[in-house]
C-alpha cells in the first residue's frame, strides 16, 4: 500500500485533512479484518489524533470550566459515546481558522433545519459502531470464525455506504462529502466485488420446494420445484472447480477446506475497497461531534432552556448574551436560571459584584463555557448571542489548598497572577473569581487594582468578580481606569439574589444572610455552648 | 497465473487481487504472519498423492459398475431365459393341480367313468402320456402346509405303476414279482412329473425377483440372487410343463378300530380321480374299499399296502374292460 492514496472524509475541517496517519491506521485495520485482536482501535486512534490548529491554551480553563464533565454528562445520549476523549480535545482547542468554525455552525445549523438529515446521521452512527464493533471484536466468534466476522464487516461497510450514498443527498454544508464519498466508493470496482461477494454469501443459490403435511403435523412428501444458481455472480462456480479449488490451496500451502477459499476471496475483496476504510475511524469521531452537540442542545429544550448558534462580531461591539445559562447546572439536575449579560463592547473589563451564593462563579463557568462552545462551531448555552473572537482564554475559578504548596494563600494569589501575565495573549478572554481575596482589603485591593490596570494593556475580555465592594465602588465613582465595566447580582424584595445580572456595584455581600442559612449567627453558636455544657455537668 | 478460483466473469481487477491473494495473505502483506504452513513440495506430493488415490478408487469404482452391471445381464439373461417356460397354459394347469388339492377334503361327489376311457385300448394311451401324480390321506390336504408336505411325499407309487403297467393277475405271488419289476429304477423314466415344483416356481417368479436384480447396487448381493436362481432348479420344475393329465388318489380314513397293517394299510375307501388339465374333462372319479385281509401273513409283514394297491389298479382296468361296449372285449 505505499504512497497510496486515502479517500478522505472531515466533517470538521474547511479544508479536508488526516488528523490520523492513514498508513499507519490501514495497517491496523489489516490486521483487525485479519482477525487480529484490536480493542480499542477507533478511541485509541482518535485520543492520538491531532487537532485542527488552535490559539487556546486547554491548560488555561479546562480544568476549572470542567470540560470534560460538560462533555461526558450533556454531549451523550442514550448511550455513551465513544470518542468522548476525542470530542473534549476538540472542544478544548478552538480552531484558529474560522472557516473551519463555518464549517461546523453550517453543519449544525443544517442538522437544525432538517430533522430527516439528524435522523439519517444517527442511523449512520449506528452502522459506525456496528462497523467498530465488527472490527474490534475480541470474542471467541472471532477465534474460530473469522470469516463470517470478515463477512459482517463487509456487510456493515456496504450498509454504510449505501447509507451515505441515500440518505445525505440533498446536504449543503460538510454533509456533502458523505454523498460524495458514497459515490467514488460505489462506482469503484472493488465494492462491485464485495456486493457479489455478499450475495454469494446470502443466497448462492434459491431453492423453490412444496411440503406436503400429514394430518399428524408431520412431512409426508418434499418436493424440489426449482432450483436457481446465480450464475451471473462471478463467485458461484460448479462444485467440481469448487474441489479443485481446494486442491489448489492445498499445494500453496493453504488448508484444504471452503472456509480457505472463502478466505482468499475475502482477501481480494477486501483488498478492493481497503483504501475505503480509514477515513471511517475519524468520520466516527466527526459524526459523534455533531450528534454530541445536537444531543446537548435537545437537552437544554428539554428543561425549557434554549441554545443557540452565535452571531461573531468584533472586539468594539456590543457583547450580548441573552438567556445565557450554565450547562453544568443542567448536567448536575439543576435548572439553571437563564439571564441576559450585555456590555457595550467586548474589549472590556467586567467587574462583578454581588451577595454569597449569589451566582457570580456561575456566570463566570456559563461565559467562559458559552465563549468555548462557540468558538469551537457549536450551539452555546444562550437563547441569543453576539461574541467576539477571542485568541485565548484563561481561567481562574478555583482556589485549592495543597499540602505542599510552596506559599501562604497571598503567596499562592501572587503566583496566580503572575501566570496569568506570563500565558496571557492579547485579545484573550480572562476570567478571574474573587482576585485577591487572601490577603486583607487594604493590601488586596492594591494589588487588584494594579492587575486591572495592567490587565487593559493586553486588551483582554476580562470578568472578575471581587468582594471589595467599596473599592469596586470607588473604581466606578472615579473612571481612572479605562474599559471597566460593572455589573451587580440583582437581589429581589427580601434581599435574595435572583440570579439576574444589572448594572453597578453591589452595596452588600449579605454575608449575614449566607452566615444564618449556614448556622452561623450568635444565637445559633450560643446554642450550641450551651447543649454542650449542659451535656458536660450531666455528666 | 491460472488458478480454479478464478473464472471468466470476475473483473480483471478483482482476478489480480485474487491472484495477489494466493501469493500471499492479507495479513502477511501487512507485515504480519503468513497463514500459509509447509513447503509447496510436501504439500504437492500430499495432493498428488490424494489425487492418485482418488483416480484409482475411481477407477476400481468404474470397473466394478461394470462388472456388476455385467453380472446383472448375465443373470437376467438366464432368469428371462428360464422364465420363459413358464408361460400362461402351464400356469393355468398348475393352478389347476393346486386347486384340485384343496379341494380333497370336500364329500365325495360320486363315480364317474367318461365313456371314452372304456374304449379299447383307452386308458392305456391315455396313461401313456406324462403325468402327475398325487396320493395321500384325504387329512393331508386341509391346509396349504399341510398340502406342501403331502404332495412333497407322495410320490408315484404301487397304484398308478400297477395302473400304467398292470400284473397279469391278482395270485398273490405274481403281484410279488409284478412290485418287482415295476420299481425297477428306470421302469418310468419320462412318466411321471411334479407339479409343486411348478408351483414352487410360479411363486418364485412371481416375487419380484427380476425388478430385484435390475435394482441391486451391490455384487455381494447380486451373487446371493444368483444362488437363489440356481437353488429354485426353475429347469427341473419346467418338466411338468409337458404334462396334461393328473392323477389323484386321496385315502379316507381307516374305520374306527379298525386293525392296520406294519405298513399303515388297513381296510379303508381311497378316491382315485383321473383329471385333463387342459379342460374340464373328468376321465375317471371312483371309491373303491381296499382291504388287506386277503394277503398272507408273510407278505402283509412288508407289502400290504402295495399288494392292496396294485391289486386295486388290476381290478380297476378289468372293472373298465367289462363295461367295454359290446364287440369290444
Amino acid at each position: 500500500m505505499a504512497g497510496k492514496s486515502y479517500p478522505l472524509v472531515d466533517l470538521l475541517e474547511a479544508v479536508p485533512k488526516w488528523r490520523v496517519d492513514p498508513e499507519a491506521l490501514d495497517t491496523q485495520l489489516v490486521f483487525s479484518f485479519a482477525g487480529s485482536t484490536t480493542g480499542g482501535l477507533f478511541a485509541d486512534t482518535l485520543a492520538a489524533a491531532t487537532l485542527p490548529p488552535s490559539s487556546w491554551e486547554s491548560e488555561g480553563f479546562v480544568h476549572d470550566l470542567f470540560v470534560e464533565r460538560l462533555v461526558r454528562d450533556c454531549f451523550c445520549g442514550a448511550g455513551p459515546l465513544v470518542t468522548l476523549k476525542y470530542i473534549t480535545r476538540l472542544i478544548a482547542r478552538p480552531p484558529a481558522d474560522l472557516a473551519t468554525i463555518e464549517t461546523r455552525r453550517r453543519v449544525l445549523a443544517e442538522l437544525s433545519s432538517s430533522p430527516h438529515l439528524l435522523q439519517e446521521l444517527k442511523r449512520l452512527h449506528t452502522q459506525l459502531l456496528a462497523l467498530k464493533g465488527e472490527m474490534e471484536g475480541t470474542g471467541q466468534r472471532e477465534r474460530w470464525d473469522v470469516h463470517r466476522k470478515q463477512l459482517d464487516i463487509l456487510a456493515a461497510f456496504a450498509a454504510i455506504v449505501r447509507l451515505m450514498e441515500s440518505g445525505f443527498g440533498g446536504a449543503q454544508s460538510a454533509l456533502s462529502q458523505l454523498t460524495a464519498f458514497a459515490s467514488r466508493v460505489t462506482e469503484s470496482e472493488g465494492f462491485a466485488s464485495l456486493v457479489s461477494l455478499l450475495s454469494y454469501d446470502s443466497k448462492q443459490a434459491t431453492v423453490d420446494f412444496r411440503v406436503q403435511m400429514g394430518a399428524d403435523g408431520r412431512v409426508r412428501q418434499l418436493e424440489l420445484l426449482r432450483l436457481d444458481e446465480e450464475v451471473e455472480n462471478p463467485f458461484v462456480n460448479p462444485a467440481w472447480r469448487r474441489w479443485a479449488a481446494k486442491l489448489e490451496l492445498l499445494v500453496r500451502g493453504y488448508r484444504f477446506s471452503h472456509a480457505e477459499v472463502m478466505a482468499r476471496l475475502l482477501d481480494a475483496v477486501f483488498e478492493g475497497v481497503r483504501a475505503f476504510f480509514p477515513c471511517l475511524v475519524p468520520l466516527l469521531g466527526d459524526v459523534e461531534f455533531y450528534l454530541g452537540a445536537t444531543q446537548f442542545r435537545a437537552r437544554a429544550e428539554a428543561a425549557g432552556l434554549s441554545m443557540c448558534l452565535p452571531s461573531f462580531v468584533s472586539s468594539a461591539e456590543p457583547r450580548r448574551l441573552i438567556g445565557l445559562f450554565n450547562p453544568l447546572l443542567l448536567s448536575a439536575g439543576t435548572r439553571p436560571v437563564p439571564c441576559d449579560l450585555v456590555t457595550d463592547r467586548h474589549d472590556t473589563t467586567l467587574l462583578i459584584t454581588g451577595p454569597n451564593s449569589g451566582g457570580k462563579t456561575r456566570l463566570l463557568q456559563a461565559v467562559g463555557l458559552a465563549q468555548l462552545l462557540a468558538q469551537s462551531g457549536l450551539f452555546v448555552p444562550a437563547r441569543e448571542a453576539q461574541l467576539s473572537l477571542a485568541q485565548g482564554l484563561v481561567v481562574s475559578l478555583i482556589q485549592e489548598t495543597y499540602a505542599d504548596q510552596p506559599e501562604g494563600r497571598l503567596g499562592m494569589e501572587l503566583m496566580r497572577i503572575r501566570a496569568l501575565f506570563e500565558k496571557l495573549p492579547v485579545g484573550a478572554i480572562v476570567i478571574l473569581d474573587e482576585l485577591c481575596s487572601g490577603t486583607n482589603p487594604s493590601e488586596g485591593e492594591e494589588i487588584f487594582e494594579l492587575v486591572v490596570t495592567m490587565l487593559a494593556e493586553l486588551k483582554p475580555q476580562a470578568y472578575i468578580t471581587t468582594h471589595f465592594l467599596e473599592f469596586a465602588a470607588r473604581l466606578e465613582r472615579e473612571r481612572r481606569i479605562p474599559g471597566l465595566r460593572f455589573v451587580q447580582v440583582e437581589l429581589g424584595q427580601h434581599h435574595e439574589p435572583t440570579y439576574q445580572f444589572v448594572s453597578g456595584v453591589a452595596k452588600t455581600s449579605l454575608a449575614h444572610h449566607a452566615a444564618a442559612r449556614l448556622g452561623v449567627t450568635g444565637d445559633q453558636l450560643m446554642a450550641l455552648i450551651e447543649q454542650k455544657l449542659r451535656l458536660g455537668r450531666g455528666h | 497465473m491460472p488458478s480454479f478460483l478464478l473464472n471468466e466473469r470476475m473483473n480483471p481487477e478483482l482476478k489480480r487481487r485474487v491472484r495477489l491473494s494466493l501469493k500471499s495473505d492479507l495479513r502477511e502483506r501487512a507485515g504480519g504472519q503468513s497463514a500459509r504452513q509447509g513447503h509447496w513440495a510436501v504439500r504437492a506430493m500430499m495432493v498428488l498423492g490424494v489425487i492418485g488415490l482418488a483416480s484409482f478408487l475411481t477407477v476400481t469404482y468404474r470397473q466394478s459398475r461394470a462388472e456388476l452391471a455385467r453380472e446383472r445381464a448375465q443373470l437376467l439373461s438366464a432368469y428371462q431365459r428360464q422364465a420363459a417356460v413358464f408361460d400362461a397354459a402351464f400356469r393355468a394347469r398348475t393352478e389347476k393341480v393346486e386347486r384340485l388339492l384343496a379341494h380333497a377334503h370336500e364329500p365325495y361327489v360320486g363315480d364317474w367313468i367318461d365313456p371314452g376311457i372304456r374304449q379299447a385300448g383307452a386308458l392305456d394311451a391315455l396313461l401313456a402320456q406324462p403325468l402327475s401324480y398325487v396320493r395321500g390321506p384325504i387329512r393331508g390336504f386341509l391346509s396349504d402346509a399341510e398340502r406342501r408336505q403331502t404332495s412333497k411325499e407322495a410320490g408315484p407309487e404301487a397304484l398308478i405303476r400297477c395302473l400304467v403297467d398292470p400284473p397279469a393277475s391278482i395270485k398273490e405271488s405274481e403281484l410279488l414279482r409284478h412290485l418287482g419289476r415295476i420299481y425297477q429304477p428306470k421302469r418310468f423314466v419320462g412318466r411321471f412329473y411334479d407339479f409343486e415344483n411348478a408351483r414352487g416356481a410360479f411363486a418364485f417368479l412371481d416375487s419380484g425377483f427380476e425388478d430385484e436384480v435390475r435394482h441391486v447396487e451391490r455384487m455381494k448381493q447380486l451373487l446371493a440372487q444368483s444362488r437363489e436362481l440356481r437353488e429354485q432348479k426353475l429347469g427341473q420344475a419346467a418338466e411338468a410343463r409337458q404334462v396334461r393329465l393328473f392323477v389323484s388318489v386321496f385315502d379316507e380314513p381307516k374305520d374306527r378300530g379298525a386293525a392296520a397293517d406294519f405298513d399303515g394299510e388297513a381296510v379303508h375307501y381311497l378316491r382315485l380321480s383321473v383329471l385333463d388339465l387342459d379342460t374340464p374333462r373328468v376321465w375317471l372319479r371312483v371309491r373303491r374299499q381296499v382291504d388287506p385281509q386277503w394277503i398272507s401273513e408273510k407278505s402283509r409283514l412288508a407289502y400290504s399296502r402295495e399288494l392292496d394297491s396294485c391289486r386295486l389298479a388290476y381290478e380297476l382296468r378289468q372293472e373298465l374292460r367289462e363295461n367295454q361296449p359290446q364287440g369290444e372285449k
